[in-house]
């Protein structure tokens, strides 16, 4: 702290003051036009923590208020910075009452020269990200990409990928679009843009894990505690952060603060109304020619759209123009992270080809939620966790000599209230008893085992008449209401996969003899694939190989009974599989991809029939 | 007697220009800094093939024993990072060959070894594996007045047949195979023709020469799972070498251009300062100014590396750093060229032709993306 630096600032941005759990950084969306006097009302004013504002009022947002749609459309901010002092000395009366007029009509313009020349990055910071889908390894640096030799390189990570930088901005609030004509708001439904609807995707960057307290569990899992890491989270716009540059974020203005997804139309409504009792902050209100020349200035400016300049839609470093921003919240938290490696020889890549299902990344996501649900949902751990104080993300690492994923729980509130540090604490405690027998009974770990194997699943199978039964415990196909799918999970339900999820937290804890553990988690797979075998010549009579392990109970009113389940296929004595969709494996004829039988079966009955293959001998 | 290389003979068959040696000529230097990154990566996975051929397979006789993959396990990790950072200062090699990208590499090359081993060589007698077999001293005249005095064949596999004849094996490994193949089928071609006249790059005598049956594979070594590979089989029938051996002969000498979709950096006269003015924009892959390019479903996943011409319809400035938006317009449309990473600020006016070369995807039917590797020269 140094004198210059308020006491209570220090305090509260140091994370000194309780909250309580409470958002201390609450922003608005304001929604102010003119009546039909022309003089300010204020429709519509909310506020919320900018965490959840950044999603429920960001641009392209509808926000419904007493029946009426408001269209979140750009920035706002309560009081609009006026010109530098300095600027005006050496003016005339005249040129000074036009730079105020300015102020007030391009309320932006003097906010954003602010923000620009402001080196602690306060508002204005930059995000630096790899560009491969797969990858999106972030740099820790703030600074604009002239001042981080890395965001000059290749990705270190995936080694392919290259640095993008964007500048991100942490919003002061929010605003519809307001006709510059009538400073009436633009109703949504009269419109000429589609009302965007956003992703709530919420990229989150934690910068490097370095040290923190470190227990091991099993083979590979290593578990740590980080306090006070700086998180962001991002509003990325309709897009996603891996969508090429001109897809990403927002066009902005920066005299009115006006955001779009799309190209910034050249004149552009701003995302607030200019009553004419403005001009009394523009010292226009005298009776010299000066002042009426100004007013007239004023209310012919106030009633006009704002115009775009290509350089006021600009962030520059070192000359250089970036042309669209993204909106975030750095946050101060902590953070509890599972470190799983991921074995690159064995297992699928962590950078699939284009187009590809990202299973590695897929199988870290499910984990993660799995976890969350696990400390969230249970009662015994006596944490009182809910879903609304932490969250999760993931993170690649690689060490050079070994890559995998850092799946990391962060508290939601800022400087964070100890939960996870108890958390923590719960497992440094039952570290000793951990054994991979009692492996299902363990916290957290234990709840999140049960729930990826299928335990819990609920499904519904046709009977013999096609009637649907329930099955309990029958392990669902890819994720289900039994398991992971709530309304948390709801909108990455694609990026979730039950099976890959359990694999790889098994890996985590029995390493290579995962295999072992798997047991009927495949039966569903095994039995599309004795289908698919058995419509290819000479292997019609196939076989399942089944096991004494019930695969589920089978309830309805008049019916009773076991399911078995399957571990493999044999025709005429050689055995089939479909293996764990995570491994990898040389193509041998027997033991087949998950992803090929879902996507492309066919390719299965190729292989199998090997015609081509027959060309290669003479 | 003309003395050349398999490459450049196989250049010849498209155009004469290309396969001169450029020497009169002076290349203007827009191209980005460092070698592409799929250059590099080429280079990284041939050495790690030939590593392992002549530290293994060649002694073995078998590319099962030791696995490829086994060349970055703890025990052998050392001495393979010290064989890549000699390398390294001798050739373009990604800069971060780190142990995990290694692995990962080593996976792909793994399973292509092992398509190779289980459908080519398929239990029969391998009696010599080679890599990067050099023809020079041999000097083998492969047709009339043709003698191939340079260049190296990526692999060979010599196989005893159980009646005693021999088949040879040409391994060429590419990156892709989804390029242009017919430069890389001529040089298999080739290659073929030299180890026919020449047995003994594949550990025969010239007597085994009767004996002898050459298949030319092209296997794809990118990637980084183990999928089953890509590979493609030349066909080397008398009379296909020998038609492109005499339109090959025929064009080596006269220096006559014929542009066409091979026109690319690799070609000394596209971005000279006597440039090669029979290229125009429709002899090249990607014509911008032709409306099928625009048509049809998003092509973004057909990113090509390639070389472009395009006239300007409006005057516009280039600008380094930024995103220059070229627009033209095509059946009444406006399409968008997005152009980034160019090397100088050009100014451009109306009606003038520019030449590059870069990563270029189709996003919609409106606009493409250019990821400039060899920025814009005015023709």
């Amino acid at each position: 702290m140094n004198d210059n630096t308020n006491f209570l600032d220090y305090l509260s941005n140091n994370h000194k003051l309780p909250s309580f759990n409470l958002p201390t950084d609450a922003v608005d969306f304001i929604a102010r036009s003119l009546n039909k006097n022309g003089e300010e009302q204020v429709e519509v004013k909310m506020s919320n923590g900018l965490e959840k504002a950044l999603t429920q009022y960001g641009p392209g947002r509808e926000i419904v208020v007493k029946k009426k749609k408001y269209i979140s459309s750009g920035l706002y901010l309560n009081y609009s910075p006026g010109p530098d002092p300095e600027e005006l000395r050496n003016l005339s009366v005249r040129e000074q009452m036009s730079k105020k007029i300015d102020s007030q009509i391009n309320r932006f313009e003097e906010w954003f020269k602010k923000v620009e020349s402001d080196n602690n990055n306060e508002i204005l910071s930059w995000h630096h990200r790899c560009d491969q889908e797969s990858c999106m390894n972030t740099l820790s640096s703030e600074m604009p990409p002239s001042r981080v030799p890395a965001a000059q390189e290749d990705c270190v990570m995936c080694g392919t990928g290259k640095i993008v930088s964007l500048p991100l901005i942490r919003p002061p609030g929010f605003a519809p679009e307001v006709s510059a004509k009538s400073g009436t708001i633009i109703d949504s439904n009269s419109s000429e843009d589609d009302p965007a609807r956003l992703s709530t995707r919420w990229p989150t960057a934690v910068e490097d894990i370095g040290e923190g307290d470190e227990i091991e569990f099993g083979e590979h899992l290593k578990i740590r505690l980080l306090r006070k890491r700086k998180l962001v989270n991002i509003n990325p716009g309709r897009g996603d952060l891996s969508d090429s540059e001109n897809k990403v974020g927002f066009e902005f203005c920066k005299k009115c603060g006006s955001l779009s997804h799309d190209e910034l139309r050249k004149e552009h409504n701003r995302p607030y109304p200019i009553p004419y009792s403005y001009g009394k902050y523009c010292g226009i209100n005298g009776i010299s020619d000066d002042a009426r020349d100004a007013r007239r200035e004023f209310n012919d400016k106030r009633q006009k759209k704002c115009e775009y300049e290509e350089d006021k839609g600009s962030i520059f470093d070192e000359g250089i123009p970036h042309d669209r921003i993204i909106l975030g919240r750095k946050f101060t938290t902590d953070v509890l992270v599972f470190r799983i490696p991921w074995d690159t020889s064995k297992f699928v890549s962590m950078d699939p080809d284009y187009g590809v299902e990202n299973i590695s990344k897929i199988a870290a996501t499910t984990v993660i939620r799995s976890l969350i649900e696990s400390i969230t949902g249970d009662d015994k751990l006596g944490l009182n966790i809910d879903t609304s104080d932490i969250d999760g993300d993931i993170r690649r690492y690689n060490t050079g000599e070994e890559e995998g994923w850092d799946l990391f729980i962060f508290e939601r509130s800022d400087g964070g209230i100890g939960l996870l540090e108890a958390l923590f604490d719960v497992l440094k405690r039952n570290h000793k008893q951990f054994s991979t027998i009692e492996l299902y009974r363990f916290p957290v770990l234990g709840r999140a085992l049960t729930r990826l194997k299928g335990d819990l699943c609920s499904t519904r199978i046709p009977d013999k008449e096609g009637n649907y039964v329930k099955v309990i415990k029958r392990p669902c196909k890819h994720i289900c209401s039994g398991c992971l799918l709530d309304y948390s999970t709801q909108y990455m339900e694609k990026d979730l996969d039950r099976t890959a999820g359990y694999h790889f937290l098994l890996y985590s804890i029995f390493g290579n003899n995962f295999e072992n553990e798997i047991g009927i988690s495949m039966t569903d797979d095994q039995l599309n694939l004795l289908e698919i075998i058995r419509t290819i010549e000479g292997y019609e009579n196939s076989k399942s190989i089944k096991t004494i392990e019930s695969l589920g109970e089978v309830k309805s009113s008049d019916i009773k009974m076991e399911l078995l389940g399957v571990e493999s296929i044999i025709n005429k004595g050689i055995e089939y599989k479909i293996h764990s969709p995570i491994l990898d494996k040389n193509w041998d004829g027997k033991s087949f991809s998950r992803t090929v039988l879902q996507t492309n079966p066919m390719k299965i009955i190729d292989e199998l029939t090997d015609e081509e293959e027959e060309d290669l001998l003479d | 007697m003309i003395k050349t290389s398999a490459t450049k003979l196989s250049r010849a068959f498209f155009c004469g220009k290309w396969a001169g040696d450029g020497q009169s000529t002076q290349v203007i230097e827009t191209k980005n800094n460092n070698p592409k990154d799929s250059i590099k990566d080429g280079n990284f996975r041939h050495i790690l093939m030939e590593y392992y051929i002549k530290k293994y397979a060649s002694i073995n006789l078998s590319f099962s024993n030791p696995d490829i993959s086994d060349m970055a396990d703890n025990v052998n990790w050392n001495l393979l990072n010290k064989f890549l950072k000699e390398k390294s200062e001798k050739i373009d090699l990604p800069v971060n060959m780190t142990k995990v990208r290694c692995i990962k590499v080593l996976k792909k090359l793994s399973s292509v070894l092992d398509h190779i081993n289980n459908k080519i060589i398929s239990s029969r007698e391998v009696i010599f594996i080679g890599a990067e077999v050099p023809i020079f001293p041999h000097n083998v005249k492969i047709f009339d007045d043709i003698l191939i005095n340079s260049g190296e064949i990526d692999a060979l596999i010599t196989i005893r047949k159980s009646d005693g004849s021999y088949l040879i094996v040409i391994i060429d490994w590419k990156r892709s195979l989804s390029g242009q193949t017919q430069i890389h089928n001529n040089q298999g071609r080739v290659y073929s023709r030299c180890v026919e006249e020449n047995p003994i790059l594949g550990g025969l005598s010239k007597e085994d020469s009767m004996k002898i049956e050459i298949d030319v594979y092209l296997y794809e070594v990118g990637g980084e799972n183990r999928d089953k590979p890509d590979y493609q089989k030349i066909s080397t029938s008398d009379e296909e070498i020998n038609e492109f051996l005499s339109t090959a002969k025929k064009n080596i000498g006269s220096s006559i251009a014929r542009p066409g979709k091979h026109c690319s950096s690799h070609c000394k006269w596209l971005f000279s300062k006597n440039y090669c003015r029979e290229v125009n924009s429709s002899a090249l892959e990607i014509d911008f100014h032709n409306p099928n390019y625009w048509k049809g479903i998003n092509h973004r996943v057909n990113k090509k590396n390639t070389a472009v011409q395009i006239t300007i319809e409006r005057d516009i400035k280039l600008k380094i750093g930024i995103k220059n938006n070229i627009k033209l317009r095509i059946e009444n449309t406006e399409r968008t060229i997005c152009i980034k990473n160019i090397k100088s600020n050009i100014e451009l006016k109306k009606g003038q032709n520019i030449r590059l070369e870069g990563t270029i995807t189709r996003e919609t039917e409106k606009y493409a993306f250019i990821d400039v590797l060899r920025s814009p020269i005015i023709v």
